[in-house]
């Protein structure tokens, strides 16, 4: 009878122990469009501070281009700002509901970073 | 004569008169500041939920303030995290205050709390932190950032008030705001109050020597000439960690310093996409960066949450880093305005080649040592002390920038990410290999005093 007992307990212990396998080409494609949205952004905002150096130096002829990229860049800069919050949100929803330990978690970005350099972000536009 | 019986009663009352009287003595003997902590639940009680979220809150309003430089930056940290710890730390088994060590602080009285008082570590916490940030960024303050650190605080005071009584919740939030009274007092004398209203302290200028600065962009005044010359938390940061000059200035081919700047010549030319998006990573943005400080916070904050520290543990974490950070570029800005060295770009454009660029920008201050790499050196020293056995070895992922549209980069040792940090300058074409060795060995030096110098509790995780 006590061995019946054990073994029961050991079977409970089994199934109370079995994590859910993650799913994470779900969450892969659920993140990958707003990772893309902010690589976008990223990438604009280098060139356009590449493109506001190479012309500062003739800032006199080129007065009216810089104030105009200037707005340009104070509006990429805030749609950033935005997108990043809204990313840190779902980020830290993921890393912290949906994913355990440190393994699990640097698959995910591996897998994410994977994911978009084999698409491409070229279809996605910044807002 | 006096029976057996009566003779037991006799013992037995005095005994007892004894462990009355001694008993008295005892209680008399614990009425002390330690009857605080004994009465009040320890700071380890509690989680750091609400301090991470005033750290990610610092890091965008660095970003979104005016005037916040690196070295502005930093020093706000600075403040920040000394008003986090002292608002906790009677509530730490075993801790000091950093009233008695760092540099100056000792003519600052810092409220005491009340003996034999109870105390919500967590409010003061709360309430000081919200405060102090508000005064480090103050005049320059967004009204949307201020709206959102009182709705951070509000939320939170709510939250940790619920099932407390009354007046400790009263009690703890008026000595958190205390403290931060008198840590912004402490601010105030130290050569960087409100310098983000004039952070290239003007009148400066540099000389004309062919060794010297000249602007590399449209920003024509170098940054916080000035700043070396601020009161560190530590006076053995900038006295014993300042470098060795480089090597001679000189134009001449076979020299030394033409090899070095060749270096970075030859980096740009040949850089591989990884070492760009290194360099791009660690620059963190053209436009809208918390600083190399900010970064390292964010990498703190992050590992921190991952291991659940308390909020014992993740407010002695913030103080040590912030004043690590504070004193890395107060001893970083002194050698840069001790040598006001030209940047690559100049030196290469004049003496090798017209037509180089750089990867991305170079900021507007003179070039040894390197900002990241002292920054990073010293941060690199405390996450060694946090986190290991000080062996640095610690694998980690950096998410702080996968909002920003980077890739995570993953790190297996604290020292390999220092290292990789700094070569991102290189990488960028924007520092000598020598300001970013020197500059790391500067940093390091300081996370080490850090550690060393100051009293710091023992956590056990």
């Amino acid at each position: 009878m006590n061995k019946y007992k054990f073994i029961y307990l050991l079977i409970i212990i089994h199934l109370a122990s079995c994590k859910e396998q993650v799913d994470y080409d779900k969450l892969i494609t659920e993140f990958a469009d707003i990772q893309c949205r902010a690589i976008v952004l990223k990438d604009k905002r280098f060139q356009m501070a590449d493109h506001l150096r190479s012309i500062e130096i003739d800032s006199i002829d080129k007065k009216k281009e810089i104030d105009s990229l200037k707005i340009a860049i104070s509006e990429i800069k805030n749609t950033s700002l935005v997108l990043a919050d809204s990313i840190k949100v779902k980020l830290d929803d993921i890393l912290t509901n949906k994913l355990s330990g440190h393994d699990e978690q640097k698959e995910f970005t591996d897998r994410l970073a994977a994911y978009i350099k084999a698409n491409g972000c070229s279809s996605l536009q910044a807002e | 004569m006096i029976s057996l019986q009566q003779t037991g009663c006799i013992v037995k009352r005095k005994t007892s008169q004894f462990l009355v009287f001694g008993t008295l003595l005892l209680f008399i003997a614990s009425c002390t500041t330690d009857s605080v902590v004994q009465n009040s639940k320890f700071t380890d009680e509690y989680n750091a939920d609400f301090l991470f979220a005033y750290y990610n809150q610092i890091c965008k309003t660095a970003k979104t303030t005016q005037g916040f430089f690196p070295p502005q930056t930093a020093r706000a940290y600075g403040y920040i995290g000394i008003a986090g710890y002292e608002a906790v730390v009677h509530g730490i088994e075993g801790a000091t205050s950093l009233q008695n060590q760092l540099n100056g602080f000792d003519s600052y009285q810092l409220p005491e709390v009340i003996s034999g008082q109870k105390y919500n570590w967590a409010i003061a916490s709360n309430a000081a932190t919200a405060r102090i940030m508000k005064y480090m960024f103050d005049k320059n303050l967004t009204a949307v950032n201020r709206v959102t650190i009182d709705s951070i605080e509000t939320s939170t005071h709510a939250a940790l008030s619920e099932n407390e009584d009354a007046a400790i919740v009263s009690r703890s939030q008026e000595y958190g705001y205390q403290v931060a009274e008198v840590v912004y007092a402490y601010s105030k004398t130290d050569g960087g109050h409100e310098s983000y209203l004039d952070p290239f302290q003007l009148p400066f200028s540099i000389p004309n020597d062919p060794y010297c600065w000249v602007p590399t962009g449209a920003v024509t005044n170098p940054l916080s000439p000035k700043w070396g010359k601020n009161r560190p938390f530590l006076l053995s940061n900038i006295a014993k960690t300042q470098p060795a000059g480089h090597m001679p200035f000189s134009i001449d081919p076979s020299s030394e310093f033409y090899k070095e700047a060749m270096v970075v010549y030859n980096t740009v030319k040949n850089n591989t996409a990884e070492q760009i998006e290194i360099a791009k990573y660690w620059a963190d943005d053209p436009f809208a960066t918390c600083t190399p400080a900010g970064h390292t916070f964010n990498i703190l904050a992050q590992i921190l949450k991952e291991e659940r520290a308390t909020l014992a543990k993740s407010s002695m974490a913030f103080a040590k880093m912030c004043l690590a950070g504070n004193d890395a570029f107060i001893s970083c800005w002194k050698g840069k305005y001790d040598y006001v060295l030209l940047r690559p770009v100049t030196y290469i454009k004049r003496h090798i080649d017209p037509s180089f660029n750089t990867v991305i920008g170079t900021p507007p201050f003179p070039a040894y040592t390197s900002g990241h790499s002292c920054e990073i050196g010293a941060g690199s020293r405390i996450l060694t002390s946090l986190f290991t056995d000080g062996s640095g070895d610690y694998s980690f992922t950096d998410y702080s920038q996968l909002q920003y549209g980077f890739f995570a980069r993953s790190y297996s040792n604290f020292d390999e990410m220092a290292e990789e940090c700094a070569s991102s300058r290189l990488y960028g074409g924007i520092h000598y290999p020598i300001d970013n060795s020197k500059g790391l060995q500067v940093g390091r030096a300081i996370g080490d005093n850090i550690n060393k110098e100051l009293e710091w509790p023992r956590f056990v995780n």
